[in-house]
């Protein structure tokens, strides 16, 4: 039923968000340290892959958050029940995913936005 | 008081934002496009502070009342939310553009300098075609409108070399070679300090930049190349005798010195003590007499002990050395 | 029942309350660790540190007050502006929140203390302790003195002299007491709410703190890690940050401002907390957006860890690097934002009351956007190439901090006053005081933003007069002293005498949260009876609220055993699950905190056998603390808390709050350690040759050996729990001791590995870094065999029961991170040069 875990599930998008981040700024820096001069081709791909899977994972997190959010009469968040605590933590979900969605996407294009490693 | 509103008047004026050190009196490429992007990012500011600040004196004084719950949750979503993403955005786009011209390699065959930060003064070396370097410090020049590429180090801390007229600061940090590119765009003066906390005198390690057309800048180089004839004035031989030649290199009477600056050509440079004293007898005369009150904890000892006539000597001749 | 009746059951109730709670008189008063007072001494002492700091800066203003100035030295004007800015940071910002969470949470959740008193008490008394050793270092001019940041190679081998020592460990022992507040906070906030109170009905400051707190877990380790390798350098010349021997000064830049940027958050979010509590009781609405609030404040927390780079945009990084971090420091303004107008949104559907707390808090909004703005400027890279490192971020740097940060404080002094004094602050004085600071704070920072680009860089004692911003920073001395007017008067209406001025009302602003369901002046029991929350303002909500709290019909209305008590409820829902004791009024946290204090002291001046004795001496008495304070076995299973329900007194195992603290505390652990092992990654990064070719070690078997051995004792030790429980003695004795013998010579067996290749770290930075990991390992391998015994010694002295378990469920969680760090640490030494090589 409803657990103890559902306070960490408000975790899982920024913490896919900072794996995201981790793994392209690694990639980038460990890429250019080693391959210095060298153009970021291999870097961008990597990094399409990452904020694919990246991406999906949070996606669904915003879905999974609307429906939880959605799931009973509005308003219901700051009422003392069972209800009331799934729908505030739905909506929080869904609005971190949000972030994180929104962060990612920003990451990503930051390194297409460079063709070398200059 | 009278001071005071000189001054005053002075800022008022400053608004113009020209003047040897300014970020904002470009006259470099790269200095040229962070400037205009700062004018529409103030621009921006502005805009959004007026709005937010005007919210919240509606808020509090035109309509001190409660408002509707389901208008101000739109307002919510839409200025706390929509709104700054369309923003940031924006700025991202924007801002992220320029950055890999920024921060590329001047094409080859530019005229390359290498400077190397130290406590507290700027070592500065030409590379030319045939491997050799002449070395000189404290001031660069620079020919306009050709993009030059720096080669900056350290050889104790990090510094960073900060000319905020011609282009953005980079660190000169040991053991790494960090690039800087930029095309100089207007001849003159320029001047520029090290902008990274380096120890006690951090703050009178400054740089003298001068840009000028192609052929002046050959004509420099060409000089500053030369060594200098040994004559046996008396003040050449205070150099010598006095120890100064272990620690200071002047090409022509000797080149062991390479702890202290390169003084061939001490005499040309506008300034002495990396930008802080005139370049006359006088002021090399207190520069030899009182370093150790100048710039504390700068490396050269005071030479207070020596005969006055000497000190005299030296401090003549080393402003002939042009 | 008849009137007479209940009056003097609850007569009888309130006596005994009063009792468990008394405050000791005399000298022993400052034996006392209930919140409220290390409350009160801790808020004190950071706004010490504050009028400290800010008469530096004073200093520092009347330097820079013309071109070519001689009134202070070189050498004097640089420790005084690495004081400015250690002292604000370290001991104001971080403590002042920390203070004020710890005065005022339990009130916010109705509990009646937090749940390890002692540990917050010893973490004040660190704080005094430390705060006065760096702050008395300037009287001697042995200040340090390479700026709040201390980058090395100036740090490391430039500065002879114990400045950067007493830096280095003065402050390693300061944050070793901020996090210890942390980890009590986050049990507080999801273990001691008052029943009822769901994860969605907490209040927002809750939140903040939750989230906050979480940050220090893993904002403070890298910079403990990066202080234990500069110190390492300083003390014993291994190479970090030395060039020439493989190091790389980068490395410290790294660790300091992976710490560094969520420092701020972790000053800003606290702060914009008290906003959120204040504005919707001078609204007299809910907050709007809560949630959006929520959220903002859990995205801000996440996203800060994201942006460190930016404070590196000069450091020639490759350009790919600067734009992923210029990118993710825009995008946090975002979050920033979405608080920001949720906090008008509350204002403009509220019918608004003016107070000079209000005065404070839009003034501070305000402000703070201006900081907000300059902050997205300079978060952009290519703008940063000018501004960074240049009075254009000092300027920026304060409009956040004292716009988000200090001017909410204000509102939150004025607006909290009554809770802790009693008495109101003055409202005329309040306005005085807000005018002055805002004039004088506007006229000193703004023109900052001109002199900065007008060439004027960083941490320069004194300026040329052609720069021409000589005008620009006579007229912020001008504004500094203005500013320090306003704070003066704020002084004078803290400390003037206000014994004539009679007690401010009951809920003097008519607020809905429920710190402000005590009376005024306020008992020293807290709370007189621990309430079922309905709703987030339960005194505006919740009819009848404060009369059922003062009749006691509430959950724990007496202290029949005359203890000190409070309830701890489940996480989500809050349904209570346990009646905690929690221990008073104790010395034994002035001497571990003395002793704790001496050890990283006498380091400091590197006279080893004081600094020996001294951490023996420290451990003793942490132990003797441990044992005589926590997991008391109590004299009955189960007791009544009131309101129908019977509650257990002991709990242990993964719902009780030890097993928690343990936990998070392990979690910052962790983090050092990642650290630390994120540099031995960096420098293969960096480097060509990493491991070096010809330098040998340590290869597989010592290392493994000890990883095996760790393994074992954690798996021994989850056995001994077993045993414990099943009161297999014989069973339990054995392994245990078997146990902590492997856990030492798991700790040997990692030491042995780089001595017996003779790995000498002073030679090169591969060695070095080696021999940290393993010394760090050993240490925790040592650590842990001591838990082991005190296991041991707990069962035999009949202290530890097959039931009452508290201390060997908690070793046996050691002993699993214990048993990771070591697993971990043969992996890389010993299995990366394998493959990377």
């Amino acid at each position: 039923m409803i657990t103890r875990h559902s306070l960490w599930l408000l975790a899982l998008s920024p913490v896919v968000w900072s794996l995201h981040f981790t793994a392209v700024y690694i990639t980038a820096a460990i890429w250019c340290a080693k391959f210095p001069g060298t153009d970021l081709l291999k870097v961008r791909h990597l990094t399409a892959i990452y904020t694919v899977i990246a991406l999906a994972v949070v996606s669904m997190q915003v879905f999974y958050g609307y429906r939880k959010h959605r799931s009973s009469d509005t308003h219901a968040h700051h009422k003392d029940s069972l209800e009331g605590r799934e729908r505030f933590l739905g909506l929080t979900q869904l609005l971190i995913s949000g972030l994180s969605f929104l962060a990612i996407t920003y990451n990503a294009y930051a390194v297409y936005v460079f063709r070398s490693c200059e | 008081m009278k001071q005071l509103k000189a001054e005053f008047l002075f800022l008022f004026l400053l608004i113009s934002c020209q003047g040897p050190y300014s970020a904002l009196g470009p006259a470099g490429s790269a200095a040229r496009t962070i400037s205009g992007m700062f004018w529409w990012l103030c621009g921006a500011g502005l805009a959004i502070w007026l709005l937010f600040v005007a919210l919240e004196l509606y808020a509090i004084l035109v309509k001190p009342g409660p408002h509707d719950l389901k208008k101000t949750r739109l307002f919510v979503i839409g200025g706390g939310v929509i709104f700054p993403v369309i923003i940031i955005t924006i700025s991202i786009y924007f801002s992220l553009a320029p950055l890999p011209d920024l921060v590329k390699m001047a094409p080859k065959g530019s005229v390359v300098v290498k400077v190397s930060g130290l406590q507290w003064w700027w070592r500065v070396k030409y590379p030319l075609a045939n491997d050799q370097e002449i070395e000189v410090a404290n001031e660069i020049w620079l020919p306009v409108n050709e993009p030059v590429q720096f080669l900056l180090s350290s050889e104790d801390v990090i510094h960073s070399f900060w000319v905020p007229s011609l282009a953005g600061k980079i660190d000169m940090i040991p053991g790494q070679t960090n690039h800087l590119s930029f095309t100089p765009t207007k001849t003159g003066h320029y001047l520029g300090s090290c902008a990274e906390f380096c120890g006690t005198s951090h703050a009178l390690m400054r740089l003298d930049v001068k840009v000028v057309e192609r052929n002046v800048f050959d004509e420099w180089l060409k000089k500053q190349e030369r060594s200098v004839k040994k004559t046996g004035s008396p003040g050449e031989t205070a150099f010598v005798s006095n120890g100064c030649i272990s620690c200071h290199t002047v090409r022509g009477i000797s080149s062991l010195g390479k702890i202290g600056p390169d003084l061939t050509h001490v005499g040309s440079r506008r300034r002495i003590g990396s930008g802080i004293l005139n370049n006359d007898a006088n002021q090399i005369h207190r520069w030899i007499d009182e370093v150790d009150l100048i710039k504390p904890e700068a490396k050269m000892p005071s030479f207070k002990s020596l005969p006055i006539e000497e000190r005299k000597a030296l401090a003549k001749w080393l402003e002939g050395l042009k | 029942m008849k009137e007479d009746e209940i009056d003097e059951i609850r007569e009888g109730q309130e006596r005994r309350l009063l009792k468990a709670w008394k405050v000791p008189e005399g000298w022993r008063y400052w034996s006392e660790v209930n919140n409220s007072e290390v409350g009160m001494w801790y808020t004190l002492t950071s706004l010490g540190f504050f009028f400290f700091a800010g008469v530096l800066a004073l200093l520092i203003r009347i330097q820079l007050a013309v071109p070519d100035n001689d009134f202070l030295t070189a050498d004097q004007y640089n420790q005084i502006f690495t004081m400015h800015g250690t002292v604000m940071m370290f001991l104001f910002a971080i403590p002042i929140f920390e203070a004020i969470s710890i005065l005022l949470l339990p009130q916010m959740l109705g509990a009646r203390d937090l749940p390890f008193p002692r540990l917050s008490a010893y973490g004040y008394w660190c704080f005094l302790l430390g705060g006065i050793f760096v702050c008395g270092s300037l009287f001697f001019g042995a200040a340090p003195k390479g700026g709040w940041f201390m980058y090395p190679p100036l740090t490391s081998n430039y500065q002879p002299g114990v400045g950067a020592d007493i830096w280095l460990l003065g402050l390693t022992f300061i944050e070793i007491a901020s996090i210890a507040a942390a980890v009590e906070l986050i049990v507080g906030i999801l273990k001691c709410r008052p029943p009822g109170m769901r994860i969605n009905l907490m209040p927002i400051y809750a939140w903040y703190i939750l989230v906050v707190a979480i940050m220090i877990l893993f904002a403070f380790p890298p910079l403990i890690a990066g202080d234990i390798l500069l110190e390492m350098e300083r003390a014993f010349d291994w190479p970090f940050f030395d060039e020439r021997r493989g190091g790389n000064p980068l490395l410290w830049q790294h660790l300091f401002w992976i710490f560094g940027h969520p420092e701020v958050y972790i000053i800003f979010l606290p702060s914009i907390a008290l906003l959120a509590t204040i504005i919707p009781t001078f609204s007299r609405v809910h907050l709007v957006g809560h949630s959006w609030v929520v959220l903002s404040a859990v995205g801000t927390g996440f996203l800060s860890f994201g942006l460190w780079v930016h404070h590196m945009f000069t450091t020639g990084l490759p350009g790919v690097s600067l734009g992923i971090f210029s990118a993710a420091s825009q995008a946090v303004a975002i979050p920033t934002g979405v608080q920001l107008f949720c906090f008008l949104a509350t204002l403009l559907t509220g019918h608004f009351i003016k107070s000079v707390p209000m005065l404070f808090a839009l003034g501070g909004m305000a402000t703070f956007v201006i900081g907000g703005l300059t902050g997205v400027m300079v978060a952009i890279a290519p703008f940063d190439f000018q501004a960074h490192d240049t009075f254009f971020v000092v300027g920026h740097l304060h409009y956040v901090l004292i716009g988000g940060s200090v001017f909410p404080i204000l509102a939150g002094i004025y607006y909290y006053a009554p809770i802790v004094s009693g008495k109101k602050l003055s409202e005329r004085l309040g306005r005085l005081c807000f005018w002055l600071v805002i004039i004088g704070f506007n006229v000193t920072f703004f023109p900052m933003h001109a002199s900065g680009l007008l060439g004027m860089p960083r941490r320069v004692y004194t300026y040329p007069a052609e720069m021409g911003i000589g005008g620009l920073n006579l007229i912020s001395t001008i504004g500094a002293f203005i500013l320090g007017a306003g704070f003066l008067v704020l002084l004078w209406d803290i400390l003037r005498p206000k014994s004539k001025q009679p007690y401010s009302e009951r809920n003097p602003w008519g607020a809905g949260t429920m710190e402000w369901a005590m009376k005024i002046p306020d008992r020293m029991w807290g709370v007189r009876s621990i309430p079922l929350i309905k709703t987030r303002y339960p005194l505006w909500d919740q009819p009848n609220f404060i009369k059922d709290i003062d009749h006691g019909n509430f959950y724990l209305p007496d202290a029949e055993e005359e203890m000190r008590e409070t309830l701890i409820t489940s996480t989500l829902d809050a349904h209570p699950i346990q009646c905690m004791r929690v221990p008073g009024p104790t010395f034994v946290t002035h001497l571990a905190a003395l002793f704790s204090g001496g050890f990283f002291i006498f380091a400091t001046y590197h006279w080893w056998i004081p600094t020996i004795i001294s951490g023996i001496l420290a451990v003793i008495f942490i132990v003797y603390w441990l044992w005589t304070g926590t997991a008391w076995i109590p004299e009955k299973n189960e007791k009544n808390v009131g309101m129908g329900v019977s509650l257990p007194i002991y709990k242990s195992g993964p719902l009780a709050a030890g097993w928690w603290a343990m936990f998070i505390t392990m979690l910052a652990d962790m983090t050092a350690f990642i650290s630390l092992i994120f540099g031995y990654f960096f420098y293969w990064t960096v480097q060509e040759n990493f491991p070096p070719q010809k330098i040998a070690g340590p290869e597989f078997l010592w290392p493994v050996t000890g990883a095996g051995l760790l393994l074992f004792s954690w798996i021994l030790t989850k056995l001994s729990w077993k045993w414990n429980r099943e009161n297999k003695t014989k069973r339990f004795y054995s392994s245990l001791l078997t146990a902590s013998l492997m856990s030492l010579a798991g700790g040997i067996a990692f030491l042995a590995g780089p001595w017996v290749h003779k790995m000498d770290p002073t030679v090169h930075v591969y060695q070095a870094i080696v021999w940290v990991l393993v010394i760090w390992t050993a240490l925790h391998a040592v650590l842990g065999s001591l838990m082991q015994v005190y296991c041991l010694a707990r069962r035999m002295a009949g202290r530890m029961t097959a039931l009452y378990d508290a201390d060997i469920t908690n070793v046996s969680l050691y002993a699993c991170f214990m048993a990771v760090t070591g697993i971990i640490t043969a992996l890389v030494i010993s299995g990366f040069p394998a493959i990377g090589r």
